[in-house]
């Protein structure tokens, strides 16, 4: 049976999908004025860094499932490195990708396999740089932890989904004085995170989401956004009418 | 071809029909979706297979090396292979019975709830740092009502158990369903550009 839930869910992706069509079109050659997300900009020069010194970069893309509800947040958090991985290909100083879920592992690792490919250089990937660490969460982060601790890893990035137990992997980071940076989107992982990193170096919530556009600037990233931004707006007036439909005696729902 | 154009057409059909199918949930548009769901999660079995390979690969390699963590490389081996092995040998046990049962009630459990309490300690000594940098006002908010919400438990201590609900109540509530309500968005959005077939996180392009 089709219920009102059915309706407003629909009208929503359909509002998001016309918004992002007409976003795409009028800003597909130039892109106008748009607001900034400081963590994923430095990421690349850590690749930079890596290269100089010969420091390692750790990447922690959490336990969302690619067949679960943090699909998307995975696919998110991987938009958001592409810059890293280009660059890491680029200089052959690729990153320790861990993650907490076996479909993520396989998404992660053709991710930086292709990043080698589109440089025609595919043969010099090593997978065992993308590493499948734990089934469980907080074995996963404290399995990853240890690794922090492994001679030569200089920049710590935390990107998708994770629980509170994030925070065993940014301790074990500041501990030894790592760069660090992160971006999730629960209130139990940020809740974590927040005491640990600084504004810059944290992206909260649907900020995790900006990542692709950040990095590459590409308009498709960019409508995505702004029709994330038009369906806020949407969102807050609906709940703006329904208060004061309720006030007023009207019972809604 | 087969690299390019079909995992894109898949993609798009796939996504158009499981979206169809949870948007009008009826016959065969809702049995169709759940076939296809259904599909994606043995494809992440075979998923789990792969990733409990590069496990064993990963730390073989570690333990060859001989570094400082190859005593935890060594554990994290055997136990998988113990794991499976002992897995495949209770096959036609019930799930309650069997020792892989006993193994993740008395030993995997316990020890992740010991991990999670952990973090509580890490969580507190994350917010010790944080006063240290007074520059930040946002982090001495945070450990300030943390605190009080901490206080607030205590019996006895009424008038901040009431401020401490009213905070967890309204503001934090407010505060978390404001996140939540934005990453779905951020999460429809994300889906959106795929099924569109705009951005193919599964192809070369």
């Amino acid at each position: 049976m089709i219920t009102i839930s059915h309706l407003i869910g629909f009208s929503i992706v359909l509002i998001g999908a016309v918004a992002l069509a007409l976003y795409g079109i009028r800003y597909r050659d130039r892109l106008p004025e748009a607001r900034q997300f400081p963590v994923f900009r430095p990421l690349g020069h850590e690749v930079g860094k890596a290269a100089e010194e010969g420091a390692l970069i750790h990447i922690a893309l959490g336990n969302g499932a690619v067949t679960g509800e943090n699909a998307m947040v995975s696919v998110a958090a991987l938009e958001g490195l592409t810059a890293l991985c280009d660059l890491s290909a680029a200089y052959d100083t690729p990153p320790i990708i861990t993650t907490g879920d076996p479909t993520l592992y396989i998404l992660a690792d053709d991710w930086m396999r292709r990043a080698y490919a589109r440089l025609g250089n595919a043969q010099r990937y090593r997978p065992t740089l993308v590493q499948f660490t734990a089934a469980t969460p907080a074995a996963y982060a404290a399995i990853a932890a240890t690794y922090l601790y492994e001679k030569g890893v200089g920049s710590n990035i935390m990107l998708g989904a994770f629980g509170q137990e994030v925070s065993l992997l940014s301790e074990a980071a500041n501990r030894r004085g790592t760069f660090c940076a992160g971006g999730t989107t629960s209130p139990e992982s940020l809740g974590a995170l927040y005491p640990a990193l600084n504004s810059s170096q944290l992206a909260i919530g649907e900020e995790l989401f900006a990542g692709g556009a950040e990095v590459s600037d590409h308009p498709t990233y960019w409508a995505g956004l702004w029709s994330q931004d038009l369906l806020r707006w949407i969102v807050i007036g609906g709940m703006i009418i329904i208060a004061l439909l309720q006030v007023l005696g009207i019972k809604v729902g | 071809m087969f690299k390019r154009i079909l995992p894109t057409a898949l993609a798009i059909g796939i996504g158009i029909l499981v979206l169809i199918g949870i948007f009008i949930p009826v016959s065969p548009l809702r049995d169709v979706s759940l076939w296809l769901i259904q599909w994606a999660l043995i494809v992440g079995i075979f998923a789990l297979f792969l990733a409990f390979l590069n496990l064993i690969r990963v730390h073989l390699a570690r333990v060859g090396r001989k570094g400082k963590n190859q005593i935890t490389s060594i554990l994290i081996v055997a136990s998988a292979v113990a794991s499976i092995a002992i897995i495949i040998l209770q096959y036609s046990q019930t799930r309650e019975s069997s020792f892989s049962s006993q193994l993740l009630h008395n030993f995997l459990v316990p020890g992740e709830s010991a991990l999670l309490g952990l973090t509580a300690i890490t969580l507190t000594l994350a917010g010790m740092r944080a006063l240290q940098t007074p520059q930040r006002i946002g982090p001495l908010v945070f450990i300030g009502i943390a605190t009080l919400i901490l206080i607030g438990t205590v019996p006895y201590l009424s008038p901040l158990g009431s401020i401490a609900a009213w905070i967890q109540a309204i503001p934090a509530t407010g505060g978390m369903r404001g996140i939540l309500i934005g990453v779905a968005l951020g999460t429809t959005l994300t889906g959106l550009r795929i099924i569109f077939g705009t951005t193919r996180p599964h192809s070369d392009d």
